[in-house]
C-alpha cells in the first residue's frame, strides 16, 4: 500500500495531473417510451417527496411486516422527469470498500427514451485525510473511471426492466457489468500544460494519457477559448476554463463511440449465432446420413438460437428507432457548437457511418431470419420423416405382435384340447381303477352296464375338467400385483453421494445415456431389508453431469406402500442438498 | 519511440524468449498477448519492470465479453518499440469464436540480442516466471481468472491482474447544463 493509503501495489509515475474534473460516461441501452414510463413508476418520479429515497433492494419476504437493510445502501432520487421522455436522477452508490479506502459516490444519471444514457460525476477530492486533493493524476483517474463504469453498470442493472437485462446479457454473454463506456473528461487545468504535440511523445506522457484514452489520435489546441483537446479510441479530454461549452459535444461523442462498440458487440453476437445455426445444419446433415440421434440436439440448439435471434431482432429495432432520434437531437444541439470543433471530431460523418452500420445490422438480421426459418422448416421436415419412420416401424411391429398373439391363441386352443383329452384319460383311468378293470368283481360292470359306465366316466370327466378350471382360476388370482410409485425430486445432490450410496446396493440394471449437456443415468436396485416387505425394486434417475436427482420409482408387491416410500425417500433425501444448505 | 534498449525492454525480450523456444519438431511457438500482459503485470508487482505502471482497462475477451484487467500501457508501448526495432515478430490470428488475438516471438535479431545479454537478465526473469521446478510456467485463463500453472508439478498460482485496486475519492452528481433540467434541490442529506 502506498503513502496515500490506496491499495495500489506499484509506485505510480503520475506525470500528468488534471484539476477540477467532471466525468461523463455515455452509453446506448435499448429503450422506448413504455420502458421509460415503467421505470418512472418504479422510481415514483411523478411525486418526488423531500427526503424520500427509492432503493432498488429486493424484498425476498414481502409478507413480513418489516424489512432489514444495511446501514448504507444504494439509492436513487429523481431530480427531474418528463413523462415518457426522460428521467434525471442521482444515485448514491455504496460499494463496500477495503480498509483504509474511503469512497463517496453520488452520480448523476440521465435516461432518455431514445436509449441515450448519461452518467455524470464531478470529482470533489481524491486521496485520504491530509492527502486529499482536487488535483488527480491520470493513473488514479483511470481507477476512478473504471470504478464509476462498473458501479454505474451495477446501478443501471437494478433500474432496467427484465426484458432490457435479457437483451444486454445476450449481447455481453452475461458479463454486462464490464461493458465498454467511452469516457469524456472535462477539466479546467492540466499539469504540465504543454504544446499538443508534446503529449504525443511516444513515451512517458503519451503512455500516461493512453491509460485512459487508448491510442492517442487527437491532440489539438483551440485558441479561441484556450482549450486543449486530447482524444483517443477510448476517451476524450477537454481542458478549458470554458468547459461547459463542450458538454453536449462530450456527451454525444461519448455516446457515438460507445454505441459503435455496442454495434460491434451486436455484430459479434450475430456471428456467434451464425455459428450456432451452422451447428444445427451439420446435425441435420447427419440425419440425412441416417443418424437420427442428433435430432434432439438440433432441436435444443435451434431453440436456443431462435431465442437469441429474437433478442437480436429486438435490439436491431431499438437501435434503428433510438439512433435516428438521437441524431435529430444532435442536429439541434450541434447548432451551438463551433463547426471547426465538430469537424475535428467528424461528428456528422461518424453519425452517418453509425446509422449506415445500424441499417446493415437490419440487413444481417434479415439474413439470419431467413436462415432460422429455413432451418426450422428443415428440422420440422426431418422430425416428420422420423415420425413417419417410427409410425411405419410401429405398424410393422403391431402387425407382427398381432400375428404372435394369434399364434399364441391357436397354441392355447390346442393346449385346451389336450387338457380336455388328458382329463378324459384321467377320468377313464380313475373309473378303471375303481372297477379294477378285468381283475376285480366289478370288471364285468362296464360290459354289463355300458351306458351307466359311460355316463359315470363322462360325469367324472366333466367334474375333473371343472375342478381343473377352478384350480387354474384360483392360481391366476394369486399372481402378485405390484404397486408402482413415481416421485419427482429434481434436486441437486452432494458430489459423489449417489455413487457411494449405490455401491452399497444390489444393482439389477443400469441404463446410461451420454449427451452434450447432461448424462441421465437410471439405476434399478433391490431393497430387501424392510421388515415384512419382500422384493422392493427402486429405480433412481439422476443426471450425473449436472449432479441432479430427477426422480425415483418404487415397485413393491405389498399394500404397505407408505412404509416402503418413507424408507426409500429417507435414504434419497440424505443424498440431496436441502434448500437450507 | 525508444531506439535504445531499456532495462525493461531487455527483460521483456528475455521473457518472450523463455516462452517461445521452438517446439520438439522445430515448429514455431508464439506467446499470446493477454497471457503476456498477465506476466508483465506480475513482473511489475515483483519489481521486474520498475518503470512500468498499470491501470484498469476494459479488455475484449475471446467470447465477445469484456473484462477489466490491470494492463501496462508502458508494456504495450515497449512491445511496439521492439517490433519497430525488428526484434519481435507479430502474428495476428482470428479465432473460432470470431475474435482476434495477437501473438509474439523473437526474430533472429531478437534472439541474437537476447543471447548477448548477461545471464543476470535471465535470472531476474526466471524469478517471476518459474517456480522451484525451474521451467517457465504457462499462464492459463479459466473462468475469467488467470493462473500460472507449473507444467511439472501442476501447481497453480493465481495472478491477480483482474483485481482492480481502489483509491479513496469523493464524487458528486454532475449532469450537463445543455439537458436543461429543472432540478429542485430538496434534501441535501442524500446519504
Amino acid at each position: 500500500m502506498n503513502e496515500n493509503n490506496d491499495q495500489i501495489r506499484d509506485e505510480l509515475t503520475e506525470s500528468i495531473k488534471l484539476d477540477k474534473v467532471r466525468m461523463i460516461l455515455s452509453e446506448f441501452i435499448p429503450f422506448d417510451r413504455n420502458i421509460l414510463e415503467d421505470i418512472s413508476k418504479k422510481l415514483m418520479s411523478d411525486r418526488p417527496i423531500e427526503g424520500e429515497f427509492v432503493t432498488m433492494l429486493m424484498d425476498e419476504f414481502p409478507e413480513h411486516p418489516t424489512f432489514v437493510s444495511e446501514q448504507r445502501c444504494n439509492s436513487i432520487r429523481v431530480l427531474d422527469s418528463r413523462h415518457s421522455e426522460f428521467i434525471a436522477c442521482e444515485a448514491s452508490i455504496q460499494d463496500p470498500s477495503d480498509i483504509g479506502i474511503e469512497q463517496r459516490e453520488i452520480v448523476g444519471i440521465y435516461l432518455s427514451h431514445e436509449g441515450h444514457i448519461i452518467y455524470g460525476a464531478e470529482l470533489v477530492f481524491v486521496g485520504n485525510g491530509d492527502q486529499a486533493t482536487r488535483s488527480v493524476s491520470i493513473d488514479k483517474l483511470a481507477r476512478i473511471l473504471s470504478d464509476l463504469s462498473t458501479d454505474s453498470s451495477l446501478m443501471m442493472d437494478t433500474l432496467l426492466t427484465h426484458h432490457q437485462r435479457r437483451l444486454i446479457d445476450c449481447i455481453y454473454k452475461g458479463h454486462s457489468v464490464d461493458r465498454y463506456k467511452f469516457v469524456a473528461v472535462l477539466a479546467e487545468e492540466i499539469h504540465p500544460l504543454l504544446e499538443p504535440r508534446q503529449y504525443l511523445d511516444g513515451e512517458e506522457y503519451q503512455n500516461e494519457l493512453e491509460q485512459i484514452l487508448d491510442n492517442l489520435s487527437i491532440a489539438h489546441h483551440y485558441p479561441d477559448d484556450d482549450t486543449l483537446i486530447l482524444g483517443g479510441d477510448a476517451g476524450i479530454f477537454f481542458i478549458s476554463k470554458n468547459w461547459r461549452k463542450y458538454e453536449s459535444l462530450a456527451s454525444f461523442y461519448s455516446l457515438l463511440r460507445s454505441t459503435e462498440m455496442f454495434v460491434d458487440s451486436v455484430f459479434h453476437r450475430m456471428s456467434l449465432l451464425w455459428d450456432e445455426l451452422a451447428h444445427v445444419r451439420r446435425f441435420l446433415d447427419r440425419t440425412s446420413e441416417g443418424d437420427y440421434t442428433v435430432i434432439t440436439k438440433a432441436q435444443n440448439v435451434l431453440s436456443e438460437a431462435s431465442s437469441n435471434f429474437t433478442i437480436l431482432k429486438s435490439i436491431g429495432g431499438y437501435l434503428n428507432r433510438g439512433f435516428r432520434m438521437i441524431h435529430q437531437r444532435w442536429e439541434i444541439a450541434s447548432e451551438e457548437i463551433d463547426e471547426k470543433i465538430q469537424d475535428l471530431f467528424n461528428m456528422d460523418l461518424t453519425f452517418k457511418r453509425l446509422i449506415n452500420r445500424i441499417d446493415d445490422i437490419e440487413v444481417d438480421i434479415g439474413s439470419l431470419e431467413s436462415e432460422v426459418e429455413g432451418l426450422q422448416t428443415l428440422l420440422s421436415t426431418q422430425i416428420e420423416q422420423q415420425m413417419r419412420r417410427v409410425y411405419s416401424a410401429l405398424r410393422d411391429n403391431t402387425h407382427s405382435t398381432a400375428e404372435v398373439i394369434r399364434a399364441n391363441e391357436r397354441s392355447g386352443n390346442v393346449l385346451n384340447v389336450i387338457e380336455l383329452i388328458l382329463s378324459g384319460t384321467i377320468a377313464f383311468d380313475i373309473v378303471f381303477a375303481l372297477t379294477g378293470e378285468y381283475i376285480t368283481d366289478y370288471a364285468a360292470f362296464p360290459t354289463e352296464n355300458p351306458l351307466i359306465f359311460f355316463i359315470i366316466a363322462i360325469g367324472l370327466w366333466v367334474g375333473i375338467s371343472f375342478f381343473l378350471k377352478k384350480g387354474m382360476d384360483i392360481l391366476a388370482t394369486r399372481v402378485k400385483t405390484n404397486h408402482l410409485l413415481r416421485i419427482a425430486i429434481n434436486r441437486p445432490y452432494h458430489l459423489g453421494a449417489v455413487e457411494q450410496f449405490l455401491d452399497e446396493k444390489e444393482i439389477v440394471a443400469v441404463d446410461e445415456e451420454l449427451q452434450d449437456d447432461r448424462e441421465p443415468v437410471r439405476v434399478l436396485y433391490e431393497v430387501d431389508d424392510i421388515p415384512n416387505v419382500p422384493e422392493v425394486k427402486v429405480t433412481l434417475c439422476y443426471d450425473r453431469k449436472n449432479h441432479l436427482i430427477q426422480d425415483v420409482t418404487i415397485e413393491t408387491p405389498t399394500h404397505n406402500v407408505d412404509i416402503v416410500r418413507d424408507r426409500v425417500m429417507s435414504e434419497i433425501n440424505k443424498l440431496t442438498i436441502q434448500e437450507d444448505e | 519511440m525508444e531506439t535504445e534498449l531499456t532495462e525493461e525492454m531487455k527483460h521483456l525480450l528475455v521473457l518472450i524468449d523463455e516462452y517461445t523456444e521452438n517446439g520438439p519438431t522445430d515448429e514455431l511457438v508464439w506467446i499470446k498477448e493477454l497471457p503476456l500482459m498477465a506476466i508483465v503485470y506480475q513482473g511489475i508487482v515483483e519489481n521486474l519492470f520498475p518503470d512500468y505502471d498499470y491501470a484498469p482497462w476494459s479488455v475484449p475477451m475471446l467470447d465477445g465479453s469484456r473484462q477489466l484487467l490491470n494492463i501496462s500501457r508502458e508494456g504495450k508501448d515497449d512491445l511496439e518499440d521492439l517490433l519497430n526495432l525488428r526484434l519481435l515478430s507479430i502474428l495476428r490470428l482470428s479465432t473460432s469464436k470470431f475474435g482476434y488475438l495477437t501473438a509474439f516471438r523473437l526474430t533472429g535479431l531478437g534472439k541474437e540480442t537476447v543471447n548477448s545479454l548477461p545471464q543476470s537478465y535471465r535470472t531476474a526473469v526466471s524469478k517471476t516466471v518459474e517456480d522451484e521446478c525451474g521451467v517457465p510456467r504457462p499462464v492459463i485463463i479459466r473462468n475469467r481468472a488467470f493462473f500460472f500453472i507449473c507444467p511439472t508439478c501442476k501447481k497453480e498460482v493465481r495472478i491477480d491482474i483482474d483485481d482492480i485496486e481502489d483509491v479513496s475519492y469523493e464524487v458528486k452528481r454532475y449532469l450537463p447544463d445543455y439537458l436543461n433540467l429543472r432540478i429542485s434541490e430538496h434534501g441535501e442529506d442524500f446519504h
